[in-house]
């Protein structure tokens, strides 16, 4: 994963862009969509060889435009917690606190249309720490309502134990064909 | 595993201009990330822009979320625009900016990039476009809405390998 420097973070040293190491992002799996769509995407059997996760990909629901949830370790309980900010051409913001998922990733409705994101999981293997996550979401269906959103979500998991297992779950509906998420590994 | 993250192309600016094109994108990737490190010279300047394979059609569409260190927060949409949008179009300091686009060969989908840019000192900015075309993305034409960049200005193309 190209890490940048702390300096050209901060906007300064705009010549110091560098990859830390070109080894240090791998793909671990990626799950597509067939022609029957599916009731959710899973990772299992995740390596316990990376520093964090991240999954990456394109989502589009079978019937409405919802955020779909995300479990670890099919955990299903009341153990997760997800704030975010969404924009629609207006600003929602809103809390989930306990559920039995955090929001994670939009998945949008309109045809062609795929809603995007980043989910960035840290520390994923860490035994002394709950876990977090830190999504970048967004679809844009031609329309101010019914699709076009973009989001940023915060999530904890009330667990320390390491993730070996993510599903992903659409609020409604099915995730359509050509739905495709990829899960990523970042050393440290 | 194999390694992934791959940069594709650096652009530095050695004199002022208002476009940057990456042209001959290869179609073995996944996704693609630019990461711009752009100052503009003209106070003026509101955002970065990008087009697609050349399209100037009415085939974009944008919305953004917006945080300036007033409440609340700003969001905004664009529907049936000639580009999609990232970036911002600061003066004073060369600002960054991080524009994934997802699926970017994939002849079965519309292309949807999500970005993350700061404008340093003024606000932070997340924009969602999305080109309503299934047609593989072989370029990518960035340009300033208004006056020039400034020298020193980077940009520079990854391309993301999923296995």
């Amino acid at each position: 994963m190209p890490l940048l420097t702390t300096q050209s973070a901060r906007g300064f040293g705009f010549d110091k862009y560098e990859l830390l190491s070109s080894n240090s992002y791998e793909s671990i799996q990626t799950i597509t969509v067939g022609s029957t769509s599916q009731a959710s995407i899973s990772f299992t059997s995740i390596p316990s060889t990376y520093t964090h996760l991240q999954v990456r990909g394109i989502l589009r629901s079978t019937t409405a435009t919802g955020t779909a949830f995300m479990n670890f370790n099919g955990d299903t309980a009341n153990n997760y917690t997800t704030h975010y900010i969404f924009g629609d051409g207006t600003i929602g913001v809103g809390a989930i606190n306990p559920h039995s998922g955090m929001y994670s990733a939009l998945a949008n409705n309109a045809a062609s249309t795929f809603a995007v994101c980043v989910i960035n999981i840290l520390d994923y293997k860490n035994t002394n720490k709950n876990k977090v996550m830190l999504s970048l979401s967004g679809g844009e269906s031609n329309t101010n309502s019914g699709g076009t959103y973009d989001e940023i979500l915060s999530g904890v998991w009330e667990s320390t134990s390491a993730i070996n297992r993510i599903d992903l779950i659409p609020a409604a509906g099915n995730f359509a064909q050509y739905s495709s998420l990829a899960l990523y590994g970042i050393k440290g | 595993m194999p390694s992934t993250y791959e940069p594709i192309q650096t652009t530095t600016l050695s004199s002022a201009i208002d476009n940057v094109t990456f042209s001959s994108i290869p179609n073995t990737y996944t996704d693609l990330v630019i990461v711009a490190n752009s100052k503009n010279v003209t106070s003026n300047a509101n955002y970065l822009g990008f087009r697609y394979n050349s399209d100037s059609g009415s085939n974009y569409g944008y919305v953004y979320l917006l945080g300036s260190g007033t409440s609340p927060a700003v969001s905004g949409v664009g529907t049936g625009t000639t580009f999609g949008r990232y970036g911002n179009g600061s003066t004073a300091n060369f600002e960054v900016s991080f524009l994934n686009i997802f699926n970017y060969a994939n002849t079965n989908v519309f292309k949807t990039s999500i970005s993350q840019s700061n404008a340093v000192a003024n606000y932070a900015i997340s924009y969602t476009s999305t080109w309503r075309s299934t047609s593989a993305i072989t370029s990518v034409q960035l340009f300033t809405d208004a006056g020039n960049w400034a020298i020193g200005s980077v940009f520079t193309l990854y391309g993301i390998k999923a296995a």
